[in-house]
């Protein structure tokens, strides 16, 4: 173009003119730094102590109980937070530096948190912390209670040297003596000594131990994981004050929840609901279910049910559903057919329990009940209910058909009922005529309400048979205890 | 006219007309036959007294359908009357449920007649149930199609109940079977029985059978009493 000249303007010195070599390095470097983690850990030895002495634990809290709460909290500074029993917690924050803005800002956020929980606690205040990128390394140091700081795995080695060979967790006495012995007083001389010949005289398991607080071999942690929370919540624009249109609220709550159950594979056999009036106390309605669940249709039919029956005391402002305890949940699965007879237990899910919340929703829990067959002599402890939904005790016969030989009525009374005399004939309704007896029952002497009892069938003109008895010891009266059908 | 026309059709025409049996009505006597003929492949469950399988249109009981139980006096030998089938469907494993009981049903007396305690749910409460209550679960039961039979005490009855329950009763496939005091006239139930109590035979009398015009009496000995 005619002799012109274009002139690039020159911006900073391009990349490729770098040395390659440099470039290698800076690279490789970048990449470590990015890679290598941060692990912060803390100590605080107040705990353990504490618990040792129940006494002064007024709080009944283990230090597990202490440890977890801890970690909740730092769950906001964190998400891999880890618990080493029995008093330290290690935490990694290179990928929360940036975020935070430094070491520095991590430090004061962690000591308001861990101040604000002693004091809480009524423990003594202070703790011992450090960071270096790797867990154990870190645990070592703040157990120590050298509060250093080690941002690069390199300078590793010398932060550890200066700490003594009895602060590595070593279980035996045996072995602690021969480092003893072997003039091995601090990390650093370790560090001298070749590593073949360590292992030959401690064993593979100690060299590990070294390596994984030198980030040699990588330190497998299981992170501690909050426990899962439902909650969630519909304003209203304006107050309800009908249950039919708390019911939609209702629907798309559970329809939420029935989200959050299935991305996380759960299920919930407690549904709590909060009904929060304006000037009123809320009123919370809470539904229990006998197996957990996560379908929709099944939890809404619960819910409808447990509304119709509900008188609203003022209008309702928000509906809040909260739920705190979860369970697995395992899909509905059929059993063989070839075992069927064996797995058949009426206490798994059988398909009438649907039914039997919906109405226990609705009636009460106890209105639900089962009957049970007790091998019991005494004719009041022959028969147990008990409410649907709860545990059955061990001694309560197996559902097989046993056999009974005296006849029994299909009805018992459940006091006895004392028997008039008219005309010197017993009566209950009309007079009443023997059928068949006596049998005698004579049991429980050993409980102090002794059992000494003729039992009669007898028959009154209404064509009703009853099961009556006559008291061979005390007052000697007759009884209505049960009619046949 | 019509005789030059088709003077072979008539008959034959007529033949068919008799060989359908609902599309003609034959007056008293036939009527119980056809009728008989027309339910017999109506779903029902053996009563497992034969007497009263052979007087019910359906040779037992109606499956799907709501059945009265009327008896002036609770208590005098008419739960005799479902003891075959409550055996039956309890051995089975069927899902039993009882609603308002006038007492808790007692396990022995369950087990000696045969009845495993384990299928039977009771819905009972003391102070009783209010009376809508009551209706309610007899009527969600009935509804329910994991439910094969229901048990009820229901108390005073009035014709809109009946016709919702036995509506339940067969949208549920359901078998219901409602103990009670007071004949009710036009039931829109399936099937009404009137029990009474003589010594040691019940009285069966057939008040209403859907699709029975005549109404027989039968007597079931007690001997299992």
């Amino acid at each position: 173009m005619n002799g012109q000249l274009l002139q690039l303007p020159l911006g900073p010195k391009p990349l490729h003119t770098l040395d390659k070599r440099k470039r290698v390095q800076e690279r490789t470097l970048a990449r470590q730094q990015k890679a290598a983690p941060l692990w912060y850990a803390i100590c605080l030895p107040q705990i353990a102590a504490d618990s040792s002495s129940s006494e002064l634990n007024q709080l009944g809290l283990s230090e597990t109980d202490r440890l977890q709460q801890i970690a909740e909290q730092l769950t906001s500074l964190s998400s891999r937070v880890s618990i080493e029993a029995p008093d330290c917690l290690v935490f990694e924050v290179r990928s929360a530096l940036k975020y935070f803005g430094g070491i520095e800002k991590i430090r004061n956020k962690l000591e308001k948190i861990i101040q604000q929980q002693l004091n809480e606690w009524q423990l003594p205040l202070g703790f011992h912390q450090a960071a270096t990128p790797t867990p154990a390394a870190s645990l070592l140091l703040a157990k120590a209670g050298h509060n250093l700081l080690v941002y690069q795995q390199e300078n590793l080695r010398s932060a550890l040297g200066r700490l003594s060979v009895q602060t590595l967790p070593i279980d035996s006495n045996k072995q602690r003596k021969q480092l003893h012995n072997s003039g091995l007083r601090t990390l650093r001389d370790i560090w001298r000594l070749p590593t073949s010949a360590l292992g030959q005289r401690f064993g593979l398991d100690f060299i590990k131990q070294l390596d994984r607080c030198l980030g040699i071999v990588a330190e497998p942690r299981q992170h501690y994981e909050t426990a899962p929370v439902f909650s969630s919540e519909i304003d209203f624009d304006f107050a309800l004050e009908n249950t039919t249109l708390l019911l939609y609220g209702v629907q798309e709550l559970i329809d939420r929840l029935a989200h959050f159950l299935q991305r996380r594979e759960l299920a919930t056999r407690h549904l709590r609901f909060e009904l929060i009036h304006a000037q009123e106390k809320n009123k919370v309605l809470e539904i229990e279910l006998r197996h957990a669940s996560r379908s929709p249709k099944h939890l809404l039919m619960l819910a409808k049910t447990r509304l119709e029956s509900l008188l609203l005391c003022a209008p309702v402002q928000t509906l809040r559903i909260h739920i705190e305890r979860f369970e697995a949940f395992v899909p509905d699965e059929k059993p063989l057919a070839l075992f069927g007879d064996i797995l058949a237990d009426s206490t798994s899910a059988s398909p009438i329990a649907p039914l039997l919340e919906q109405l226990q929703a609705k009636l009460g829990n106890s209105a639900v009940k089962k009957i049970y067959y007790r091998n019991e002599y005494a004719p009041e402890h022959a028969s147990r209910h008990y409410i649907y939904g709860t545990k059955i005790p061990h001694d309560i016969a197996s559902p097989s058909l046993a056999y009974l030989e005296n006849n029994r009525p299909f009805w018992l009374l459940p006091d006895p009922m004392e028997l008039t005399e008219q005309e010197g004939k017993l009566h209950y309704r009309s007079s009443l005529a023997l059928v068949s007896g006596p049998e005698r029952i004579e049991t429980r002497w050993w409980s102090g309400e002794d059992i000494t009892r003729d039992y009669y069938i007898a028959r009154n003109r209404l064509g009703m048979l009853l099961w009556i008895y006559h008291e061979r010891t005390g007052r000697r009266g007759w009884y209505l205890h049960g009619i046949f059908d | 006219m019509p005789k030059s026309n088709t003077p072979h059709d008539t008959p034959k025409a007529l033949q068919t007309l008799l060989d359908t049996p609902h599309l003609l009505w034959r007056g008293k006597d036939g009527a119980h036959a056809i009728n008989k003929q027309l339910h017999a492949h109506l779903p029902s469950i053996p009563s497992g007294y034969d007497t009263l399988d052979a007087c019910l249109p359906w040779h037992g009981w109606p499956a799907n359908a709501l059945v009265e139980v009327i008896n002036s006096h609770w208590g005098s030998g008419e739960l005799q009357l479902v003891l075959p089938l409550l055996r039956q469907l309890s051995q089975a494993r069927k899902w039993i449920l009882w609603v308002s009981p006038p007492y808790l049903p007692y396990a022995p007396g369950l087990l000696r007649a045969g009845i495993n305690p384990a299928q039977i749910t009771v819905v009972h409460s003391e102070p009783p149930l209010s009376h809508l209550d009551t209706l309610w679960s007899i009527e969600k039961a009935l509804q329910s199609e994991s439910s094969s039979l229901v048990l009820a005490w229901p108390g005073r009855l009035q014709i809109k109940h009946l016709r919702r329950l036995q509506l339940a009763a067969s949208n549920g496939k359901t078998l219901g079977i409602l103990f009670h005091q007071r004949h009710i006239r036009h039931s829109p139930a399936v099937l009404q029985l009137r029990a009474k109590t003589q010594q040691d035979t019940l009285d069966i009398s057939v008040l209403k059978a859907r699709g029975c015009y005549h109404t027989p009496s039968i007597q079931i000995r007690l001997d299992q009493r």
